[in-house]
């Protein structure tokens, strides 16, 4: 069995999601994240991994989607894309799928519009769909997050 | 040897080629700054020795035969067959810079076929103009049984003197032919080597001298090759014998052999070899290995975890019952401190390479602009941050060049107003308490403030009234768009403005100061931290959030009275500070925490930060606490939060957390433009 044919499932809002193990990093546990001045709300923060300081995003404000509850399952993913880290925060880490190439279709087009920019690939798994996510494009933000001094968009609660 | 491998050997070939190309650099300079000496030449000689060999070794073959043609040319500059002169360095300038395009293209993974043909035709050029017969002066014709010595000054002395003859002390009336003198200087060569060796060789040579100095009318048969010939017969294994002797001559010639040549079976080859690590020139580079930055850094943030381990063992070491646990954390903190301490040091490097590139822009600038510079460089030992050498050249190299171009005036202008015509520029570097400077000084034409000033007026950045002290006028030359050209001289300016100097020097957390005399010369000093990796910062609270400021920014940290505090037009909030008013920014404000939002009074729970900004445009902020004050290692933030205007990094806290970097000028700024028209406090 390859690597690059293992997927680690996860999800975000009652929802299955997949990213390849070959992107993966780590998963930790739910951690102390630092919030910034000046990010949009689906920017954590920043935690600490070992002395490296790393991004947080979450992925539900990031799929346009009301932020939730804390809860013990939470996780954070570490990505890892061209040497960068990206902290990504999911409901929960389910389990690692194996999947043949033949079992992968490209993504149609997604009533989200918001997740059909990050979606890679969708799966299809005893008639459930898991939507393989693509590492690169979590790592893709527009142009950067900088809002901006002045800019509405800033909502800390 | 797999692909890892090779391209492992290849990257250490180029890390050993940029060493030499930068060893080549100084060399050359320093040949033209100071003459020729063996000393110089021998290491230069030796430099491309190497190269040659490494770069055959890996068959990069255009490198490989440039080099031998490089080396014959270093060759005769060391055998003094060629005088050292401006146009030499500045061939063995482009010889350098086509060996550096090289190695450049290997680092991005092509190979160049590039050969020089050009280069090295102009260095067969030096070579043709009979340099040899007016290089080696003989004291009379030479006559059987003589042996020559090349000594100081290219005179050939005799070694031996035989008995003087009438033919010895006739006036020579015929010229020598320059071939036979060739020949001649050959056998010399020979001789000094062969006097070392031993007798048998030196009868050989002289032998030699006497069939040239008796025949001249037969030169034709005579070539080097021919003198070669004779010198094979000799047996061998005599040459070989005696190889300690050799290593006394302080000058050892060697012919460059062919690359093909296998050089550890040439016996005088393992003598070169043997002798290397015991000329000072070897002994004087430092016992180093060289280690991949992202590593050190690595290093450091496990090393800063470990430390934020080591207090939290610290803190609950009561808990510990046993006295030996309890002593060993003590002394493990200990260690740790040190190791951490040294981890730090090892981000620091040497001046030097920035020093050799600004020597080289000294020579190509003032030959370019046609002046006459002397120029002398001070503290190139100096050891600075890893990450800011880097940074630093830039403006450097801006810097330098604006001296040379701008600063100091032309050869008639200067003798017009009596000063000496060589323009004098230094460039010094040195540490003064926790700060590096580096100065650039000219002693050229000077700033003229009174034009600065009409200027600064002219475009608005001050009006006439203004009563600005001496420093910030001329701080103006540093003001984006502010034309140099119309200010400090004629000449047109090259590319960036001082504007990117002063940003990059900011960048690194550093600053400019200037200091200048009309007709007098200019000096400018950039100041910058030991190290950008670590900052002196005060821990802010605000809410139940933390946030660092850089000790440096702050002037004072002072709790505000409400008699201290004014409002203007009912909402800016002003500070009084000893008579002088400076406006005061809530950081929530700042931050646009809009669930922070401060109403504008004048009754504070919280602690002031007063920042001077070079006390230009002072300012204070306040915070709801400040809770400690320690020095922090700057982490940098991911790409995706870099450029976020007033946050310059992050660190990891006492607790493990992270917290973010203030730049609380830069908050300001921001915080100007941005909300333009707005109320303050309250940001939409």
């Amino acid at each position: 069995m390859q690597l690059n044919d293992r997927f680690l499932a996860f999800t975000v809002a009652g929802e299955q999601y997949a990213v390849a193990l070959t992107s993966l990093r780590e998963v930790i546990g739910k951690s102390e994240i630092t919030g910034v001045p000046f990010t949009p709300n689906y920017m954590r923060g920043i935690l600490n991994l070992r002395g490296q300081v790393i991004s947080v995003i979450d992925l539900r404000s990031r799929f346009g989607l009301p932020p939730a509850d804390s809860t013990a399952e939470m996780s954070t993913l570490i990505l890892e894309s061209n040497g960068d880290l990206l902290g990504v925060c999911v409901d929960s880490v389910d389990f690692v799928l194996h999947l043949q190439p033949d079992q992968l279709e490209s993504p149609p087009a997604l009533s989200n519009n918001a997740l059909s920019k990050f979606a890679d690939a969708v799966a299809r798994i005893d008639r459930q769909f898991i939507v393989v996510l693509g590492s690169e494009k979590l790592f893709s933000f527009e142009e950067s997050v900088v809002t901006g001094v002045g800019s509405p968009s800033t909502a800390v609660a | 040897m797999d692909v890892s491998e090779l391209k492992q050997i290849v990257d250490i070939f180029i890390h050993e080629s940029d060493e030499a190309i930068s060893q080549f650099e100084h060399c050359f300079l320093a040949l033209e700054r100071e003459g020729p000496s063996d000393v110089l030449l021998d290491k230069i000689f030796r430099t491309a020795h190497n190269l040659k060999g490494s770069s055959a070794a890996l068959g990069f073959s255009e490198i490989a035969e440039f080099t031998h043609h490089f080396e014959s040319f270093l060759l005769s500059l060391k055998k003094k067959e060629i005088p050292v002169t401006a146009h030499v360095v500045s061939l063995l300038l482009e010889g350098r810079d086509f060996i550096s395009d090289h190695i450049d293209s290997l680092r991005a993974g092509r190979k160049s076929h590039e050969k020089g043909d050009r280069l090295v035709q102009a260095m067969a050029r030096e070579k043709e103009p009979k340099p040899v017969a007016q290089a080696i002066e003989l004291s009379r014709p030479p006559t059987a049984g003589d042996i020559w010595f090349v000594g100081e000054g290219l005179k050939a002395e005799l070694f031996e003197l035989p008995e003087p003859t009438a033919k010895a002390t006739e006036p020579e009336v015929a010229p020598i032919d320059p071939k036979m003198l060739a020949i001649h200087a050959e056998i010399f060569r020979l001789t000094q080597l062969a006097a070392a060796v031993n007798l048998t060789t030196v009868q050989t040579a002289s032998a030699l001298a006497e069939i040239a100095s008796d025949n001249p009318s037969h030169e034709q048969e005579w070539s080097l090759e021919g003198v070669q010939k004779i010198l094979d017969a000799q047996p061998q294994n005599e040459i070989a014998e005696i190889p300690n002797e050799i290593a006394e001559i302080p000058q050892l010639p060697s012919e460059p052999e062919p690359i093909e040549t296998n050089t550890e079976n040439t016996p005088t080859e393992a003598i070169i070899t043997d002798i290397l690590p015991q000329t000072p020139m070897q002994t004087q580079s430092d016992e180093s290995v060289r280690v991949n930055l992202a590593r050190i850094d690595k290093l450091r943030d496990y090393v800063g975890e470990l430390v934020i381990l080591q207090s939290v063992l610290d803190e609950h070491k009561a808990v510990f019952t046993s006295p030996l646990l309890q002593k060993s954390v003590a002394r493990m903190s200990k260690i740790i401190r040190e190791v951490q301490e040294l981890s730090m040091g090892l981000r620091m490097v040497k001046l030097k390479p920035v020093f050799r590139k600004l020597q080289r822009i000294v020579h190509d600038t003032s030959e370019a602009l046609n002046k006459d510079v002397h120029a002398t460089y001070i503290g190139e030992e100096t050891e600075i941050d890893k990450t800011v050498l880097d940074k630093i050249g830039d403006p450097l190299v801006h810097l330098v060049r604006n001296a040379l171009d701008h600063g100091l005036e032309t050869i008639e202008e200067r003798v017009a107003t009596g000063k000496p015509a060589q323009g004098k520029i230094s460039i010094n570097a040195f540490q003064q308490s926790r700060a590096i400077v580096i100065e650039v000084k000219d002693d050229g034409r000077g700033l003229d403030s009174g034009r600065i000033r009409e200027k600064a007026i002219e475009r608005g950045l001050m009006t006439v009234l203004d009563q600005f002290s001496e420093e910030k006028i001329r701080s103006f030359i540093f003001h984006p768009g502010f034309s140099t050209k119309a200010v400090v001289t004629d000449l047109s300016g090259r590319g960036i403005g001082l504007d990117a100097v002063s940003s990059n020097v900011q960048s690194m957390q550093g600053r400019i100061e200037i200091e200048s005399a009309v007709g007098q010369g200019t000096t400018f000093r950039i100041l910058l931290p030991l190290t950008v990796a670590v900052v002196d910062g005060f821990i802010v609270k605000l809410g139940e959030e933390r946030y660092i400021v850089p000790k440096a920014q702050v002037a004072e940290t002072l709790r505000p009275q409400e008699v201290d505090v004014n409002l203007a037009q009912g909402r800016s909030q002003l500070l009084n500070l000893r008579g002088m008013t400076v406006p005061l920014f809530h950081l929530a404000t700042l931050l646009q925490k809009n669930s922070h939002l401060v109403e504008a009074k004048t009754t504070f729970e919280g602690i002031a930060l007063v920042v001077m900004e070079n006390s230009k445009n002072p300012f204070a902020v306040i915070v709801d606490d400040v809770l400690s004050q320690q020095q922090v290692v700057i982490k940098k933030l991911g790409r995706e939060l870099q450029g976020l205007a007033g946050l310059s990094g992050a660190a990891i806290l006492g607790d493990g957390n992270p917290a973010v970097i203030l730049d609380l000028a830069e908050l300001i700024e921001a915080q100007r433009k941005g909300s333009f028209g707005r109320p303050s406090g309250k940001v939409a």
